[in-house]
């Protein structure tokens, strides 16, 4: 039976709530509290070829640090010490390091959370890095290998509350697989190839989302939101995603529609005027972003919002309804 | 201390950095493909590892290799007593699911979906017509640019019936390695 040292844990009781899913990018539904911070976290001391467990504990410092670093939110970790213990074995610590997961030969990271389902409180919540791929952490990548601080900023990134972005382009390639052209939110699930850094740093998209759930008072002073519905013949379109560019500033964010009504909300944005354009999710994993359960609609056509939408600092700008047509 | 609130795991959670992956290297890569009904869903703990789910599937048709009228298959993470654990990004089963499986074995034999959830076509109603459907993979020359991007609302990518969906998979299946995919019928 699992070890359960939950005794050790401070227990905050949670709140089961944001169901219906109403949110930007993709937000989890889970936060840290400010009482909990900073994030405690340990390292697995183990090396693995062309990174040392202390090399792993500085990327994965410099990783929270660009969370941390976004602007105002209130956010911190803190390295607790190397430990024996793999990341995802359930003993009430949260662990990050390196296991060969040779049964996952596609995935290069993955977070796990184990947590009570009768308090509702999260009681580990780990990282781990799939030794079977070669790592690198040299300042400007190596083109044989994968970025630790990369790939530990996307993972940070689910631990910190957000799921996955579609602000990505991808391309057949040649011979077989896929290129990503190019992301637009280190949250995009598809990972640059070898040798890229350009995960380590944050976009607008990462920190809009971040900034909607640990944004400080000056967040809430200085950022708005976009709201509204994406309907097709009258009924609203679940899981379509509207984006929002400030041509002023190239800053692009986005979020989902994530209920049956098709509404979106996108928090954290800079004040401005956004071009909002809603398109289908039909060249993804569907299966990456939502739930098992969800019915998700692609059988529309992309569309601008007829104008330019407001966004006031603080505060919300008008509801708006995005009326789609079939494909 | 840790000390995190919790909403709803069970919303929108699905989370892990994956290497860039083609439709055709998840048929590819598949030992088994199958379409069938969740029968069972139990999870396990696997010492030193965490804990896994095991999946009986009830098989409704074998698309690729050779199956039994049951298939077991493992994906990380569930639920033992009042603990939670969740792998994110790990497709989440429950009993009356149907879907198409592409199956490949792990290092402890037992059968796994190919990149979780690339490996997993859920079967799911159309929103409109409320037909059995599933979601349309990207696939360069059949419904996608062979070169370049794949433009999302692009009107070749749409829900597929289920039948369709088989065809293509088996049209893939007999496309050599480095052809399109010929786009044949519809």
């Amino acid at each position: 039976m699992i070890r359960r040292r939950v005794t050790s844990l401070a227990v905050i009781a949670l709140a089961l709530m944001l169901s219906s899913g109403v949110e930007a990018y993709l937000l989890f539904g889970i936060s840290w509290p400010p009482g909990s911070l900073p994030i405690r976290y340990y390292v697995t001391n183990r090396d693995v070829p062309g990174v040392t467990a202390l090399q792993l504990q500085t990327a994965t410092d410099r990783a929270f640090g660009a969370w941390a670093g976004a602007p105002n939110v209130t956010l911190g970790s803190q390295f607790a010490g190397f430990v024996g213990a793999n990341p995802h074995v359930a003993d009430g610590a949260s662990v990050i390091g390196f296991v060969s997961r040779p049964d996952l030969p596609r995935v290069l990271g993955q977070v796990f959370f184990q947590y009570d389902m009768v308090t509702g409180v999260i009681t580990e919540s780990d990282i781990f890095l799939n030794s079977i791929f070669e790592w690198s952490v040299a300042p400007g990548g190596d083109v044989n290998r994968f970025d630790v601080q990369s790939v530990m900023t996307h993972e940070l990134g689910h631990l910190l509350g957000l799921g996955h972005s579609a602000l990505g382009e991808t391309e057949p390639r040649a011979g077989g697989g896929r290129n990503v052209l190019g992301k637009r939110a280190v949250m995009f699930p598809i990972a640059y190839p070898r040798g890229n850094v350009a995960d380590r740093t944050l976009e607008a998209d990462d920190l809009a989302g971040i900034s909607d759930i640990y944004g400080n008072a000056e967040a809430n002073r200085l950022l708005g939101s976009i709201s509204g519905r994406v309907t097709l013949n009258g009924a609203g379109v679940f899981g379509a995603h509207v984006t929002a560019f400030n041509p002023a500033t190239g800053a692009l964010s986005a979020g989902y529609a994530l209920d049956n009504q098709g509404r979106f909300v996108i928090g954290g944005l800079p004040a401005g005027l956004y071009i909002v354009r809603v398109e289908p999710l039909d060249d993804i994993d569907l299966t990456s972003v939502f739930s098992e359960d969800t019915t998700v609609n692609i059988n529309f056509r992309p569309m601008f919002y007829g104008k330019q939408v407001a966004v006031p600092a603080g505060g919300a700008g008008p509801s708006i309804e995005m009326q789609v047509r079939a494909k | 201390m840790l000390v995190m609130t919790a909403a709803v795991l069970a919303a929108p959670l699905e989370a892990t950095l994956f290497i860039p992956t083609e439709f055709r290297e998840v048929v590819r890569d598949a030992g088994l493909i199958v379409r069938g009904r969740v029968t069972d869903v139990r999870a396990v703990e696997v010492r030193g590892v965490g804990v896994d789910t095991v999946v009986t599937v009830a098989v409704e048709a074998v698309i690729k290799g050779q199956s039994e009228a049951f298939v077991f298959l493992r994906v990380p993470g569930g639920e033992i007593g009042r603990y939670r654990f969740v792998a994110v990004s790990a497709p989440v089963f429950r009993v009356g699911q149907r879907a198409v499986f592409f199956l490949h074995r792990g290092p402890d034999s037992a059968w796994r979906p190919v990149g979780l959830t690339m490996g997993v076509y859920r079967v799911q109603p159309d929103p409109i017509s409320g037909l059995p459907v599933v979601p349309p993979p990207v696939v360069g020359g059949r419904n996608a640019p062979v070169r370049g991007p794949a433009v999302r609302g692009d009107a070749r990518r749409r829900l597929m019936p289920v039948a369709e969906f088989e065809s293509l998979v088996r049209l893939v299946m007999l496309t050599p390695a480095g052809q399109a995919v010929p786009r044949g019928g519809r």
